[in-house]
């Protein structure tokens, strides 16, 4: 009993000492040293910027990141030739280029073919050594060569050599069909065939297009991960690319985690990459001193995107814990009103999203099809193939309480393919549908001579887990349809992208779902995905689909894309407009706007369309007046 | 019926009993308490809008509508079902592997017996949660998908119960008796152990017929559980994640999302943890103060 | 007793076999172009990606029993694999996040036993009078709530109503000064390296950050613990010693302390072992609900993502636990209870 008691008065001496310890320690004691304090605790560091999201980065490499979370990163530490011109999409600034090339200063030659850029002299990198024109011309060679499968490289190759992958090109160039097979003669003459197109001339730096390419500048410009300016001499210390034209299949499609780049950043940008903690998707960014515009007002930003809940994000917002976080369209409302909190909505992005119409539906043991026959039970696999049905369902669905209820006014009605976002390149007075069930019952009774009409049909429309706002807009449309006439029936399914990858794959979807967020500010950039025959979006349409794509048109975005006379551009587009909405191939649903949140003393926001981080972090300060 | 007797005349288990019996009631009263609409799923919530902000209980919605404009009343009333048939069908299902891996293991013994129970070590340490979230992430969402990884890593405590219990009884003088005068094994088995064995865990699973509705909508909450729209307590109540704390100046404002489903499942749990734990005092002989 | 453990830890391959064989049985049914998706990461994300390519390119369409014994081979050399959905190599994953679980589950533990265990007596020793009742219903209420619920709850009120409890496992500044290499991470335990880094306001910090967690994660066991130890003490109460105790004349306090308490614990020895094993499966949820990186969110994450070898991988390391303390349980249950052989 004795030794007991003994015990039982030590553990309390701990913990009361612990206790004091404690207590004191969170009383603000004179700090030894002034960067270790504390400042969060008093609630406001000018010099500290801290973002919650969700989502972490997949790579930092530039010849990899092709999706935003790591293109975020990838924007704060590198530097690009050119950048927009603020509040435009269509005019540009240099960057580490001295001048933009037109082609009335001669940087562009008059078959649009040849590329000048004078490169900045003294721009300094993260770790002290000067930007070179070499260092441009490899960063473009090296990420080409890389050019890891599912990585951003074909928008570069595509101009520069036209293919879609390096891999295709040495196919190409040997005759054959697999790369592996490709002999070594022929793969030394694809990496010099890369190494001709971008050359170092004096100082500058020239690219050589396979063919004319308005949006070439676009591709280029701030903005754009998969041009961004690296260091030539600490990647090849690093054990990257030397440079050689006979060793760079070494280097070619990685593994993700094999890529020099892949977690670190070394690049001329106003922020220097510290840490990324990868179990809590935290990235850590301190302002780069020697930065060539200037050392940016915040010193250190966290970008940590490991916060899922919105009701979290939320919180620490209004607690300030967080100077900014990302809100998805639904929840903005939950921000309305709070005090201390800036909420900027409406902002227009370039992001559209659609229902693409399956004109050839892969009817063998489809489940979605219901009995595969138009006999009421069931939708025949040429069902959209019918103009009327496609035209019908568009009419069917109810745009405007889809956009007031759903995404709280935060989308419009869409012109065609091309978002809002990039009027400056289409007329905006053209035509758009709206919810006319009347119109609707007209198609509808047209589609098959009829029988549609008589007989009715039945399918199930699919949406991805968790995008909830798609599964709405199913049931909005199936709302519509439904109530037009009885022998109508839409199922609505949610399904997991790992089990809808292969049945969208195999063309089982009667309609997919899906949205378009642009790689660069060029309407070539939607057109061709949404309309093209070999286009993303056309794949999931079937023979049929394909083949209406080829004969309405392929030509037409041919023409738009080897116009370089801005006028005729943006009468090529409104008409691509005006016949993706009379012919269409897909529903438009929305074009989508995006939003901020920040606290009111986070100063300097300016909404780039084409951005793809949230906040230019180098344009932010933090004041309380 | 002495048990019985027993329950009733102890206030808290009647409690228990009576909450138990409601939800009997709601359950089989769906169609009249809330009906559906003419053809369509009576699981399926219906929905009066597209919105994602909850609407305020109001005369015509009594219970108000929870994020995505579901009913709640609706909601609750089928969900009912949905509750009974979760739980009763896992642990059904849980209870009659344990009890037929059991009794064989212990009856035969030996390296039966030993293959089987390493057989349920191996399960034992299988995290269930893993073992459901991979279940479903192949398989895919839906209540079904989430009821059979439930059985398959949930039967394991009832195989040792039953073994253990099997092994006390089989030294017994009657089940000896009966092998030395040749009955079946079969009939040894299903007439002399098993009754005798089986009773106290039944009892113990249907007790945990509450657990398995908590289990379910945690699932629910880590978008695990039944497809959006679909009558499971776990997933209105998930739906009110981020409405629990209301905008600055009027916390309460989403009260309804909350407390109406969250109520209703603790009410539901509370009454089979109520019996269950009346049950084991009373089954204990050792404990009659 | 040593045979018994040695025998139990030969076993325990075994058990890890069985368990691969199990998910990899599971993941066999699944087509390479299902596999696929875990390279992209959205529906919208598919865009100018050769599929073929990829699936070449990680060998997705191999037979599963080829698949298996790649990476068994693997195994061999000591490598788990990468995790494609955490952007790290599997060991590395589990090394960063096992330690933030574990300090979540060690900090939980405590309050857990000991207020469990001293309601359990109050309530044992007051069977059926109003205290017992009260304890008991307490007990029941929260064990019949969804952890989710209760987590969201303290959220609010500790974080969004109070700003007390921040969710995360550091603040933003203490972060900043976790990252330098100044700072040495000793266990990967924020309180406990910042105490042996002598940083006081880190290990306040971090203290702040898991005590909303714990206190959702114990109050659900607390009523467990509580149950457990009422029955058991209950049980021991009515044995034939204590009544003698009693007959004795010896005072309440003193049986119930000296006679009673000890062996009533027994059971609850097992209970806690259990109970240990449970706190660290059932976190996910509470990780979830306080964005706490821990080995529950790894796993829901992979598992989602059908990132098949961080699954395979948490799945061998939460087996390895379970049978190691499972036969720490075994052990310390013999020490106590003399009458427990182990065999």
């Amino acid at each position: 009993m004795k030794t007991k008691v003994w015990l039982w008065i030590v553990i309390a001496v701990v913990v009361i000492a612990a206790g004091i310890l404690v207590w004191n320690s969170q009383k603000p004691t004179p700090p030894a040293e002034e960067v270790a304090k504390p400042a969060d605790v008093a609630g406001f560091n000018p010099d500290l910027f801290v973002y919650a999201g969700a989502g972490d980065a997949e790579t930092l490499d530039p010849s990899k990141a092709y999706d935003t979370a790591s293109s975020e990163i990838i924007f704060q530490c590198y530097d690009n030739l050119l950048a927009y011109k603020p509040g435009s999409l269509t005019e540009f600034i240099p960057m580490l280029a001295t001048e933009v090339p037109t082609v009335e200063n001669g940087l562009i030659s008059k078959d649009g073919l040849t590329y000048t850029f004078p490169i900045r002299k003294g721009v300094k990198f993260h770790n002290g050594a000067i930007l070179t024109p070499e260092d441009v011309e490899y960063s473009f060679e090296r990420n080409m060569l890389a050019d890891p499968v599912g990585g951003p490289m074909w928008m570069l190759l595509e101009p520069l050599l036209g293919v879609g992958t390096i891999e295709d090109y040495a196919c190409q160039l040997a005759g054959v069909d697999d790369f592996s097979k490709v002999d070594e003669k022929n793969l030394i003459k694809t990496a010099q065939a890369v190494m001709n197109a971008v050359e170092v001339k004096g100082d500058s730096v020239v690219f050589h297009l396979a063919q004319p390419y308005p949006p070439f500048l676009s591709i280029l410009a701030r903005n754009c991960s998969w041009s961004v300016i690296l260091n030539k001499k600490w990647m090849i210390e690093h054990g990257d690319w030397d440079g050689k034209a006979e060793t760079w299949t070494k280097w070619h499609n990685l593994e993700l985690e094999e890529q020099t780049l892949f977690a670190t950043a070394m690049g001329t940008g106003p922020y220097k990459h510290i840490s990324w903690n990868r179990s809590n998707s935290t990235h850590t960014l301190e302002a780069h001193a020697d930065y060539w515009r200037g050392k940016a007002a915040i010193k250190t930003a966290i970008i940590n995107n490991s916060v899922t809940e919105f009701n979290t994000r939320k919180l620490m917002l209004e607690r300030g814990e967080a100077d900014a976080i990302y809100v998805p369209v639904e929840n903005s409302p939950q921000i309305e009103g709070t005090p201390g909190v800036n909420l900027i909505r409406g902002l227009p992005r370039l992001n559209n999203v659609c229902a693409i119409f399956n004109q050839e539906i892969n009817a063998v043991d489809n489940e979605f099809v219901g009995s595969g026959k138009l006999d009421g039970n069931g939708i025949p696999p040429d069902f959209f193939s019918d103009i009327n049905i496609r035209k019908a369902f568009c009419y069917a669905f109810d745009y405007e309480a889809f956009i007031n209820e759903v995404v709280l006014g935060e989308a419009s009605v869409p012109y065609g393919v091309i978002p809002k976002g990039l009027s400056d390149f289409f007329d905006e007075k053209g035509f758009q549908y709206s919810y006319d069930l009347a119109k609707a019952e007209e198609y509808f009774k047209k589609a098959f001579n009829g029988q549609v009409w008589e007989k009715g049909f039945k399918l199930t429309l699919v949406w991805n887990i968790p995008n909830t706002t798609r599964k709405t807009a199913c049931e909005i449309l199936k709302h519509g349809i439904e109530s037009i006439n009885p022998r109508f029936k839409v199922e609505v399914q949610g399904m997991e992208w790992n089990t809808m990858l292969p049945r969208r794959r195999e063309g089982r979807l009667p309609m997919v779902f899906i949205g378009w967020l642009a790689d660069y500010a060029d309407p070539h950039n939607f057109v061709y995905p949404y309309l093209h025959s070999k286009g993303d979006f056309m794949s999931f349409t079937g023979g049929i689909g394909r083949a209406f794509a080829a004969r309405e048109f392929d030509a037409l975005i041919n023409a738009g894309i080897n116009e370089t006379d801005p006028q005729k551009r943006i009468a090529i587009y409104t008409e691509l407009q005006k016949k993706s909405l009379e012919l269409a191939p897909h529903l438009m649903l929305y074009d989508a706007y995006d939003r901020r949140a920040h606290r009111d003393y986070v100063k300097g926001f300016t909404f780039d369309p084409i951005c793809p981080a949230q906040y230019d972090l180098y344009s932010l300060s933090k004041s309380l007046k | 019926m002495e048990i019985i007797r027993r329950l009733l005349k102890n206030r808290i288990s009647l409690f228990g009993l009576v909450l138990l019996v409601f939800f009997i009631f709601v359950a089989l009263a769906a169609p009249w308490l809330a009906p559906p609409k003419e053809g369509a799923d009576p699981y399926r919530i219906p929905r009066r809008g597209w919105r994602l902000e909850p609407t305020p209980p109001s005369r015509e919605y009594p219970l108000g509508l929870t994020q995505g404009q579901y009913d709640i009343y609706y909601g609750l009333v089928w969900g009912t079902r949905t509750a009974f048939k979760v739980g009763i069908i896992v642990i059904t299902f849980r209870a009659l592997i344990g009890i037929i891996l059991g009794s064989i293991s212990a009856y035969y013994g030996g390296l039966l017996d030993e293959i089987l129970m390493r057989f349920t070590d191996i399960f034992m340490s299988f995290p269930y949660l893993i073992g459901v979230v991979v279940f479903v992430a192949i398989f895919g969402p839906g209540l079904n998908n989430v009821i059979i990884p439930l059985i398959c890593l949930g039967w394991m405590p009832y195989a040792r119960m039953i073994r253990g219990n099997i092994l006390a009884i089989k030294q017994e003088e009657y089940v000896l008796a009966a092998r030395a005068i040749g009955v079946s094994d079969f009939k040894i088995i299903t007439r002399h152990i098993l009754p005798n064995a089986i009773f106290p865990v039944l009892i113990q699973a249907s007790m945990q017929i509450g657990s398995i509705v908590i289990t379910v909508s945690g699932l629910s909450f880590l978008g695990l559980g039944a497809p959006e729209g679909y009558a499971d307590w776990g997933q209105m109540l998930s739906f009110a994640r981020n409405w629990m704390l209301g905008e600055q100046g009027n916390v309460l404002k989403y009260w309804f999302t909350v407390v109406y489903p969250g109520l209703t499942m603790v009410l539901f749990v509370l009454a089979w943890n109520l019996i269950g734990d009346a049950f084991r005092d009373i089954m204990d002989p050792r404990i009659q103060a | 007793m040593l045979s018994y453990i040695i025998r139990r830890l030969l076993f325990l391959p075994l058990v890890l076999f069985g368990i691969t064989v199990l998910i990899f049985a599971l993941v066999s049914t699944l087509g390479p172009w299902t596999r696929v998706a875990t390279f992209v990461p959205s529906p919208d994300a598919e865009r100018h990606v050769n599929l073929e390519a990829m699936i070449k390119k990680y060998h997705l369409d191999d037979p599963p029993l080829k698949m298996y014994l790649r990476w068994l081979n693997n195994l061999f050399h000591g490598n788990l694999g990468w995790s494609q959905s955490s952007h790290m190599t599997v060991a590395e994953a589990i090394g960063h996040r096992f330690p933030a679980t574990l300090e979540l589950t060690l900090f939980a533990v405590l309050p857990v036993i000991v207020i469990g265990i001293i309601l359990g007596v109050i309530s044992a020793v007051h069977h059926n009078d109003p205290i017992d009742h009260s304890t008991r219903i307490f007990a029941i209420v929260l064990w019949s709530l969804p952890d989710f619920v209760l987590g969201l709850a303290v959220l609010m009120v500790g974080f969004g109503v109070l700003g007390w409890f921040p969710p995360g496992r550091l603040s933003s500044w203490a972060h900043l000064e976790v990252i330098k290499a100044s700072f040495r991470a000793f266990t990967g335990m924020y309180t406990v390296d910042a105490l042996l880094n002598g940083r006081l306001d880190i290990f306040w910090d971090a203290l702040r950050h898991i005590i909303a967690p714990v206190i959702t994660l114990s109050c659900l066991w607390w009523a467990f613990m509580l149950r457990v130890t009422r029955s058991s003490m209950l049980d021991v109460l009515n044995q034939d010693y204590v009544r003698t105790a009693r007959a004795k004349g010896l005072a309440e306090p003193v049986v119930i302390k000296k006679h009673a308490l000890r062996n009533a614990l027994i059971p609850v020895t097992t209970v806690a072992g259990n109970m240990l094993l449970g706190l660290m499966g059932g976190v996910v949820i509470v990780e979830t609900v306080f964005n706490y990186p821990g080995l529950g969110l790894l796993t829901s994450t992979a598992a989602t993502r059908l990132d098949v070898p961080c699954v395979v991988g948490v799945a061998l390391f939460y087996a390895v636990i379970l049978v190691v303390v499972n036969l720490a349980v075994d052990i310390l249950y013999s020490v106590i209870d003399p009458r427990v052989r182990l065999e």
